[in-house]
């Protein structure tokens, strides 16, 4: 479904992604894993049109993408929960998930918001509630929410636990596995390693802006390189 | 007391104007964090315009206001991308610093044309319409229409904010805007459209502005100063506090002039500004 | 790796001789004009050193140190007035215009209490709002400033006169500048310019050096106000407080280029001509020609045009756009033995406490980054600090540092109340710290980044002798080819290097180290493990370092500190808190806790 093949992204003036390659094959749960400053922020930016391609290409459902908008990615269904979440702290919770339905015009709209609203049922509740009010793990569902809220083919997670309460990031995580075997594809970025095995199938390992390794998560655990790198004491 | 509330009353029609004037102002830096300085020019011109229109052709304000909103919005929109937008691609000093000299180059040029083309002295649309005597006190009907008109535009411009997909994206754009972009807001377009919408609400104040109060050419300036003092009250996007810091300055300058010297009035905006500055150095109320 | 090291750089401002002899000649040819008889001329000129004045001053503010002041004019309109009440009251002129000077002087002292609370879009409204007050305050204090009469001062043909004392102001004014970008009063508004918060984080005093500098720019533009009048022999308020005059000199330095060395010089030199040109040529459309003239220069050259990119191809114009990191210092020094540093070798005694954190509490509005921590770290300790994103480290280290003021609790350096003192008098102290992500001072060198910590120390050096210094630290951080360019074009790893290299220069007793390791290879990780184990068994240095790598932290540390959620939930050596519950469940969850003693990056 998504393959990035050699992605360069320049921040500014200096080069942030070097060489990334990826594959995300349809229904399929990846993880993008790799210390602070890697590139992974910046290559999910790239995907969702944040960032300029310097080199290298996306393509998505086959279509190689060409410098498209932010508006234009999300129309073809793909969605960023991005790092740090991004909310609108003044709007309500609801007119936050709306914002999510923004680009997506010729959808359905009740659809969406009743779907968000039976994964995370706490937002009905905080509906007209300011989104600055909520606790962290809250204000994370409202993200994912209105990520949803266009119907995505292809969801990219960027550090969506960052801030949670323990508790609250089981209930995300549960609310995540409903949402891939609903047939949503994903891309999540992590940086607890354990965590993030234990719920894709397969992951990257990215390093200064390069893709280092790559398997499924049981060829991972397995592979004493990565044991070594990040898994510590082993 | 009659003259007391007279003063009042003009006071709040007064700052009724500013706060819109200032509201455009404050939509326009929320969302494309540009500070116009030409903002209070635009006024002056519009009003200029407003008032040649009367006195040579005899339209109706309501019709001035109709076809100088419009057109306001289209060279205002225009503005922004041929002068404004390229700007955004450079370095921050370099787009805030080209943002200053675009905008005062233009406060400049617009007050020189208009002064050389409708003379530099003051004008205004002097409307001869009845009066209502309420004891002591003197209502014109003319300060009844400005006062609904300014209710009318506060209504419409909350309802825009409120319900439109404009007013949603501008408030998402307002408060955060990367997560606005990943939710497809078109942040150029956005960014243009506000400056227009906040550029026409000046146009259309500036009808109602006229209608009681003169404007000249080169009054362009100090009452950017005063648009500014009404954001950093009211905070940036901020509908309502606009309206009462609008109303809370209008009302003071009209007490400066009461009951001390009304030469003292323009400083009187500054001053507050600073002071309120010093106490919260970006803002009452400082939202996202 | 041993041997000593010279690199002849570009030469200093001006060119050389060459230079010199050039500027020497403009002089000349300057002094030369009052006795051509031309006064028209003459006037022209005056009015061109008086923008030269202007402009250059305000540089200084803007340009060197980042803070745009649209109010500028107003210490030339109060300078002015102060100027003329004086003389109209009697006083001589030498005296008046010091009485201008000192109460202008005054006048931005007591401004930069107030308006240095402000930064950015405000500092420059603010500051731009200044201008109609002090003409609503001309006007109308009618006793003082005779109101929009204005002052008609008692003075004769002055121009001759004026115009040299303008010249010599200029000159003083040239070479103010030329000694600024030498001076540590220089770096240290380069500093602030590119990022305040590190600035003081390195012992810069940025409060002083900002009123320092606002009441120098403010002595000169009163200069040029006094100066201006006498020469008109006359003042009112439109004259020395209008918009449209207030703003032309910031256009002018805009115009070629702020912060540029010539930068106002050629911008002055051009515009002025245009104007004098427009006001003779033109009749009648003056003003918007030249807001058109503004408006151009701000769309398409908003740097300057200095700095436009065709300007380097045209030889006489490329010696004059040079930034200031293309002029590049001496860079003789001796470059490190692998391991020897221009630090101190302290002693450390394991015994005594060096930092000490009592129930610290940082509180955000409702949101608790830092939770009642209280710890102890021993002289001489190497201490890792663990904890997932989000749960405080990187506020911790703000706390200590001062960037941060606990909400509740102490900080104890050496047994001090840090509360008692700045960030700067911390790092002076002998707190140094990395950041997470690089904050260099971008558009400095990295010599220059590491030589400001060096400069503003505990032990205070020159610019020249910490350049000379700062060799040895670039070299240890294996930054030697970048020595000269510029900060903000490294990679993202040697801008780490630069981090701690200049964290170094600080002279710590303390070392906070913020993630640095992260994208470094295994091979990487051991050898700067090495160099935090240096650290401390030569200099003695106390370290508390924040990293997720468990691999690299088990090789160095003595002990470990785990936060979560900005608590403290463990403290203890390696061994130990890497099989404790509470950490366990906070990396692994509680699905996962069967996997002990087993934990992720």
């Amino acid at each position: 479904m998504l393959t990035l093949s050699h992605l360069a992204v320049d921040h500014g003036k200096a080069r942030a992604l070097w060489d990334l390659s990826l594959h995300v094959g349809r229904g399929e749960k990846i993880g993008l894993l790799g210390a602070n400053g890697a590139g992974k922020s910046t290559a999910m930016g790239a995907v969702i049109g944040l960032y300029q391609v310097a080199a290298g290409t996306i393509s998505f459902d086959g279509a190689l993408q060409v410098q498209p908008t932010t508006a234009q990615t999300v129309a073809s269904g793909i969605a960023l929960v991005p790092e740090g979440r991004r909310l609108f702290p003044g709007m309500t919770v609801l007119e936050n998930l709306q914002m999510g339905a923004f680009a997506a015009t010729d959808r359905a709209d009740a659809a969406p918001l009743e779907q968000v609203l039976k994964l995370f049922p706490i937002l009905r509740q905080k509906a007209r509630q300011a989104a600055g009010e909520l606790s962290g793990g809250q204000q994370q569902m409202v993200a994912i929410g209105r990520a949803l809220m266009s119907s995505p083919r292809l969801l990219l997670l960027d550090e969506p636990f960052i801030g949670v309460a323990p508790m609250l990031v089981e209930e995300i995580l549960a609310a995540l596995r409903q949402i891939a075997i609903g047939g949503v594809t994903m891309l999540l970025v992590e940086q607890n390693t354990h965590r993030a095995l234990e719920f894709v199938d397969r992951a990257y390992v990215v390093e200064n802006g390069r893709t280092v390794l790559e398997g499924s998560s049981e060829e991972l655990i397995a592979d004493p390189a990565f044991a070594a790198k990040f898994l510590g004491l082993e | 007391m009659e003259v007391l509330l007279q003063v009042l009353i003009g006071g709040v029609l007064l700052g009724g104007l500013y706060a819109l004037v200032a509201f455009g102002l404050s939509l326009i830096y929320g969302v494309a964090r540009i500070l116009n300085f030409a903002h209070g020019t635009l006024l002056a011109v519009s009003g200029v315009l407003a008032s040649l229109a009367f006195t040579a052709w005899q339209l109706h304000p309501l019709l001035i206001a109709t076809l100088l909103g419009p057109m306001m919005f289209v060279f205002a929109y225009g503005y922004y991308h041929l002068l404004l937008r390229p700007l955004a691609k450079r370095s921050h000093f370099e787009s805030t610093v080209g943002t200053v000299l675009v905008t005062v180059g233009t406060l400049m040029i617009l007050s020189d044309l208009t002064a050389k083309a409708a003379g530099a002295t003051q004008r205004n649309i002097p409307l001869r319409m009845p009066v209502i005597e309420y004891g002591d006190i003197i209502i014109s009907t003319t300060q009844l229409l400005i006062l609904a008109g300014i209710v009318a535009l506060t209504v419409i411009m909350h309802l825009l904010l409120k319900h439109s997909w404009f007013g949603r994206a501008v408030r998402a754009v307002t408060q955060d805007a990367v997560g606005a972009q990943i939710c497809g807001v078109q942040s150029t377009r956005i960014k243009a459209m506000t400056f227009a919408f906040g550029s026409a609400t000046v146009a259309i104040a500036a009808v109602l502005y006229v209608l009681s109060f003169p404007v000249d050419p080169y009054m362009g300036f100090s009452l950017t100063v005063k648009a500014f003092t009404i954001i950093v009250v009211g905070g940036v996007g901020n509908l309502p506090g606009a309206l009462l810091a609008g109303v809370f300055l209008g009302v003071a300058e009209g007490l400066t002039g009461l009951y001390w010297k009304p030469e003292w009035a323009p400083a009187l905006s500054v001053v507050a500004m600073l002071v309120i500055l010093v106490a919260y150095p970006k803002g009452v109320g400082v939202k996202t | 790796m041993s041997a000593t090291r010279t690199t002849r750089l570009p030469s200093k401002a001006g060119g050389g001789v060459l230079g010199w002899l050039g500027a020497g000649l403009v002089i000349a040819a300057l002094l030369a004009l009052p006795f051509a008889g031309n006064s028209y001329l003459l006037t022209f000129g005056f009015s061109v050193l008086i923008a030269y004045i202007l402009g250059q001053s305000w540089d200084w503010v803007a340009g060197e140190m980042g803070y745009v002041n649209l109010g500028h004019y107003i210490f030339y309109g109060f300078g002015a007035y102060a100027f003329s009440i004086a003389l109209v009251s009697g006083w001589s002129m030498p005296v008046s215009l010091v009485f201008a000077l000192a109460v202008t002087g005054l006048l931005a002292l007591l401004l930069a209490v107030p308006l240095f609370r402000l930064h950015g879009d405000y500092f420059a409204f603010a500051t731009l709002a200044l201008l109609p007050l002090m003409e609503v305050l001309a006007y109308n204090l009618t006793p003082i400033t005779k109101g929009a009469d204005g002052i008609v001062l008692p003075v004769a043909q002055v121009l001759t006169p004026a115009y040299l004392l303008a010249l010599a102001v200029c000159v003083i004014a040239f070479i103010a500048t030329l000694q600024i970008n030498q001076l540590r009063f220089g770096y240290a508004l380069k500093s602030i310019r590119n990022d305040e918060q590190v600035a003081e984080t390195v012992g810069v005093r940025i409060a002083p050096v900002k009123r320092l500098v606002l009441v120098i720019s403010a002595l000169f533009g009163a200069a040029a106000g006094a100066l201006q009048a006498w020469q008109m022999s006359y003042i009112d308020p439109a004259t020395v407080f209008g918009l449209n005059v207030s703003l032309v000199p910031i256009a002018m330095v805009l115009f070629a280029g702020s912060g540029l060395r010539f930068g106002p010089l050629v911008g002055v030199l051009l515009l002025a001509s245009m104007q004098q040109w427009l006001l003779v040529n033109i009749q009648g459309y003056q003003a918007t020609l030249y807001g058109l003239t503004i408006l151009l220069i701000g769309r398409f050259m908003p740097g300057g045009f200095l700095r436009a990119k065709w300007v380097k191809k045209v030889p006489g114009l490329a010696a004059l756009s040079r930034e200031h990191h293309e002029y590049a210092g001496e860079a003789e020094g001796v470059s490190a033995q692998p391991d020897v540093l221009p630090l101190p070798r302290l002693r450390a005694d394991c015994a005594k406490p060096l930092i000490e954190l009592q129930g610290v509490r940082m509180q955000f509005g409702g949101n608790v980054a830092v939770n009642d921590v209280s710890l102890k770290i021993n002289e001489g300790e190497i201490v890792g600090l663990i904890g997932p994103n989000g749960s405080g480290k990187t506020t911790l280290f703000n706390c200590i540092s001062g960037v941060y003021t606990p909400s509740a609790g102490k900080v104890l350096f050496a047994g001090q109340d840090l509360a008692a003192f700045g960030r700067d008098g911390i790092a002076r102290l002998g707190v140094g710290r990395t950041y997470q992500i690089p904050r260099p001072f971008g558009d400095l060198t990295v010599q220059e980044n590491i030589a400001i910590p060096l400069m503003f120390g505990a032990q205070p050096m020159s610019p020249r002798d910490a350049m000379r210094e700062a060799r040895a630290f670039v070299d240890y951080a294996e930054l030697s080819s970048r020595l000269t360019d510029r900060a903000d074009a490294l990679s993202v790893q040697e801008k780490k290097a630069l981090e701690f290299a200049r964290a170094l220069a600080t002279r710590p007793r303390l070392l906070l180290v913020d993630e640095v390791a992260s994208g470094l290879t295994p091979v990487e990780v051991k050898r700067f493990v090495e160099h935090i184990r240096h650290m401390r068994d030569r200099y003695g240095i106390t370290v508390i370092w924040v990293e997720h790598i468990f691999s690299a932290l088990e090789q160095v540390v003595d002990r470990v500190i785990a936060l979560e959620q900005g608590t403290l939930i463990a403290d203890g050596p390696l061994a130990e808190v890497v099989k404790d519950e509470r950490v366990l469940s906070t990396y692994l969850g509680a699905s996962a806790r069967s996997r002990q003693g087993v934990l992720p990056c």
